[in-house]
């Protein structure tokens, strides 16, 4: 498993090295700059990219969204300090899985870079709730409005199952508990979050077309 | 008794020009002026002609016969003109018959015969041979005295010598018969003459009382406006009354009786309502209610409708019309006095103008008592029009006067109203500011203070360390920054808006204290489900909360040593609570407050601060922290902790 750990801040980045580094199917490569990040991208895109956002040389929203699109098969995780829930969620819309926090125990960390990799995105009760707030402030979409309903950013629309999954997060439930309590099985609820996920990544790109079409980037 | 008062309105006698001093002045003296102007033109107009070339008759041979069926002729005699005859009873009346020669030499130019005063139906007579019939002439319009008559004298009629002229005057209404000084001479003189005389006696009279009816229909429209203010009724009144009385002159028919019956008391009315406005007038009421001014036209028009022509009736009606002149004179006196009392502008041309008025009436009446040189016209229909027409510019100054300060007061309302929304629209957005600002300081307030309580704590605590390091140096400064990230987190927990949710709160408590559980070994079991709402539910409160949580969890993990802890939240068996919440491990317990260690004080004081009840059970089975919050934060807690259970 190759891994890609972009972080400026040196130990911390020697800090996930090390632990990451203890497994023994891993590859590392570190990279402390953008630049030095599509250096290393060059030659073969890795399995999982581990990113801080915020980097000397510029944000790394660009970057993720350039690796979700050119190596689909990759994971992304975003490394944060206090996992504020609007540079995560604009991530998780750019492509990335989930996050990890710095300071995150070393089996936490393994264990999110595996589940991840196994197809599980980890979302946080507060990104839950982050992603419950945002579906309330969208307005309700009328047939006079020519803005579609994901013009604030808000995953498109979700169903009932759904946001019965992002409610039993938002609450800190895991999802052994949200399957026990709506009766369904583990792997659905997961399933349903990554039906999150893909709508959160889906809707922020139709928004990307239609804030194209209106500065006239594009023609339709 | 409570009676409608009309708005507090200047008194019309106080009126003064919003002007300055000398165009106050000059104003008064015009009016006065034009006044005087007018008076002095209609006193320069003689009804005779004063000129050698005409013969004037001031004595003739008369008689006067008052109730010819009965008594027959009279006597002839030597009389002085103006003769005058009264009448007893209206059915008869009464006839004046004079006589007298004119000496007729030879004719330069063609001749005519001049009356210019006389009252009643004239008929004329040269040498036995009727030349003249006032009713073949007179204009319909008598208006208190009679139109001039000029009719030729036909040279063929008269001849060398006295030649004979007999005129007769018949009497046709109470106010009797009257012949005055008339003239003969030649034509060319005398009909100029008449035509001046005659536009002074039927023109003028003719355009004031126009004038009268115009200004009368308009005070009383505005009257009907202003209901609560009589003078403006009063005086439309008056003034209507004076010209109708001289409508049924227009119909010189004994058949309109009934006509002159509704009409001649009208000059009463106005009489006695001039009283009534004088005191209205000067801002005062009347000393008996103002109907009671109407009876005796009443009195007169009942009088008249139940016995027409008896002696009786004409007794009473003089006696009335005596009355009325009484009253109409105290109402100009009182006009008089009270303006002569006043210093404002409109007394002293009420003053001027009623002085003027009396000054000619005097004079009337002095000609009409034949006291004075009797060659004069009767002024007084004339002079009469001056103080109503005065009084009705003072009225209608008044009137437009109340209107503009309605209309100032509308602007100055207005303007009050737009300030006082914009000094309202700017208090309240400085309010608002204000608050918004306060708020911002109250919030930095909070996050200092809870910043200060954890976070700076432990930094200060690992620079310490850092400074005098020792053995175990590194593992406290791992400890203590951890305890800060802990804290740093919870601050910032705290501040999720959560609205009234305990259980998103809770959800992301969950996330930040499972590693830490995990970290020591331990196993958590997290028995959260459906809470209800918590109102009220801040960032404040929460910071307490997720403080005490912490502070139970962090002590179980460090002091227990036991292998789970559950954290659960339920329903409070204490009604007076909602939510229960509950750390409890299965540690050795043995929980109590250490000596130098402030955590459970500190749980306590945090949980007063919400008005949560703390209670800490501690025994061999191991440490039970339960927190029961009250249905509402924000709150007073219920006065009495409940027992423990």
């Amino acid at each position: 498993m190759n891994i890609l750990v972009l972080e400026d801040d040196e130990p911390i980045r020697r800090r996930l090295v090390r632990i990451l580094g203890a497994e023994p199917d891993v590859t590392i490569i570190e990279a402390a700059t953008l630049a030095e990040a599509r250096q290393a991208l060059c030659p073969v895109m890795p399995d999982v990219l581990i990113v801080d956002l915020q980097l000397p040389d510029g944000h790394a929203i660009t970057l993720i969204a350039d690796v979700c699109r050119r190596a689909p098969a990759s994971d992304i995780l975003v490394i944060s300090v206090l996992a504020d829930e609007a540079s995560v969620v604009s991530a998780i819309e750019a492509g990335a899985s989930g996050y990890l926090l710095k300071d995150a125990l070393p089996a936490d960390i393994v264990e999110t870079v595996r589940n991840v990799r196994a197809g599980f995105s980890p979302l946080s009760p507060r990104i839950a709730r982050f992603i419950l707030d945002r579906l309330r402030a969208t307005p309700a979409t009328s047939n006079y409005s020519t803005r579609p309903p994901t013009r604030q950013g808000a995953p498109g629309v979700l169903t009932p199952r759904e946001l019965d999954v992002l409610w039993g997060i938002a609450k800190g439930l895991k999802y052994a508990e949200i399957s026990r309590e709506l009766g369904i099985s583990t792997q659905t609820v997961a399933s349903h979050v990554k039906n999150i996920f893909h709508k959160l990544q889906v809707s922020s790109r139709s928004e990307a077309v239609f804030e194209a079409c209106q500065q006239q980037l594009i023609k339709l | 008794m409570p009676t409608k008062q009309a708005l507090p309105l200047e008194v019309l006698a106080n009126l003064r020009f919003p002007y300055p001093l000398w165009i106050r002045v000059s104003l008064i003296v015009v009016v006065l002026a034009l006044e005087l102007w007018f008076c002095l033109l209609l006193l320069g107009i003689k009804p005779l002609l004063d000129d050698p070339r005409v013969s004037t008759f001031r004595v003739v041979t008369g008689s006067a016969v008052t109730q010819p069926h009965l008594q027959g002729r009279h006597q002839a005699q030597k009389v002085q003109l103006p003769e005058r005859c009264t009448v007893q009873t209206l059915r008869f009346g009464c006839t004046l018959t004079f006589t007298t020669t004119y000496d007729f030499t030879s004719a330069q130019a063609a001749l005519a015969l001049y009356i210019p005063r006389y009252r009643g139906h004239l008929q004329g007579y040269v040498n036995g041979i009727q030349l003249l019939d006032s009713r073949w002439v007179q204009s319909p319009l008598y208006i208190g005295q009679s139109t001039p008559l000029v009719v030729s004298l036909p040279e063929a009629l008269l001849h060398q010598g006295n030649n004979t002229i007999e005129i007769q005057v018949h009497a046709y209404r109470a106010v009797g018969a009257m012949l005055g000084i008339f003239q003969i001479g030649p034509k060319a003189l005398l009909e100029p003459h008449a035509a001046t005389v005659r536009t002074a006696v039927i023109t003028i009279p003719l355009l004031i009382n126009a004038m009268l009816l115009a200004v009368g229909l308009l005070t009383v429209i505005l009257s009907a406006l202003r209901l609560l203010d009589q003078v403006y009724l009063l005086f439309g009144v008056i003034c209507l009354c004076l010209p109708l009385t001289t409508l049924p002159v227009m119909f010189i028919s004994p058949s309109l009786e009934w006509l002159w019956q509704l009409t001649n008391p009208l000059r009463l009315l106005a009489g006695s309502l001039l009283l009534p406005f004088a005191y209205l007038f000067n801002g005062r009421r009347p000393p008996v209610p103002i109907p009671l001014f109407i009876m005796p036209v009443l009195v007169v028009l009942v009088a008249n409708l139940l016995a027409p022509d008896s002696v009786v009736t004409l007794g009473l009606i003089r006696g009335l019309v005596l009355l009325g002149g009484v009253l109409a004179l105290a109402g100009l006196g009182y006009l008089f006095v009270s303006a002569w009392r006043n210093s404002s502008d409109a007394s002293v041309i009420v003053l001027g103008t009623v002085g003027l008025a009396a000054f000619f009436s005097m004079k009337d009446g002095l000609v009409l008592l034949n006291v004075i040189d009797n060659d004069s016209l009767v002024l007084i229909h004339h002079i009469s029009a001056l103080p109503a027409l005065v009084l009705a510019a003072i009225l209608l100054w008044r009137f437009s006067g109340a209107l503009k300060a309605q209309e100032q007061f509308a602007q100055q309302l207005q303007r009050t109203v737009v300030d006082t929304e914009t000094r309202l629209r700017e208090t309240l957005q400085r309010e608002r500011e204000q608050s918004r600002s306060m708020v911002l300081q109250q919030e930095r307030t909070r996050l200092m203070r809870d910043l200060h309580d954890g976070l700076s704590g432990q930094l200060v605590s690992i620079q310490s360390l850092c400074e005098f390091p020792e053995e175990d140096t590194t593992a406290r400064i791992a400890a203590a920054s951890r305890a800060a990230l802990v804290d740093l987190r919870l601050v910032i927990a705290s501040m999720d808006d959560v609205g009234d949710d305990l259980g998103l709160m809770l959800g992301s408590f969950r996330e930040r204290i499972e590693p830490q559980i995990r970290a020591a070994r331990l196993d958590m079991q997290w028995q959260i489900r459906a809470l209800p709402d918590l109102p009220g539910l801040d960032p404040t409160a929460s910071l307490h909360l997720l403080r005490i949580l912490q502070e139970s969890v962090v002590n179980a993990i460090r002091h227990a040593q036991a292998s789970v802890i559950c954290i659960e939240g339920s329903q409070s068996p204490h009604a007076d609570y909602g939510i229960r919440l509950c750390v409890a491990d299965d540690g050795h317990g043995g929980a109590a407050p250490r000596p130098g260690g402030r955590g459970f004080a500190h749980m306590r004081e945090r949980a007063a601060a919400v008005g949560a009840l703390l209670r800490i059970s501690s025994d061999s089975g191991g440490t039970v922290v339960m927190v029961d919050l009250p249905k509402q934060l924000g709150r007073d807690p219920p006065q009495r902790p409940p027992a423990p259970r």
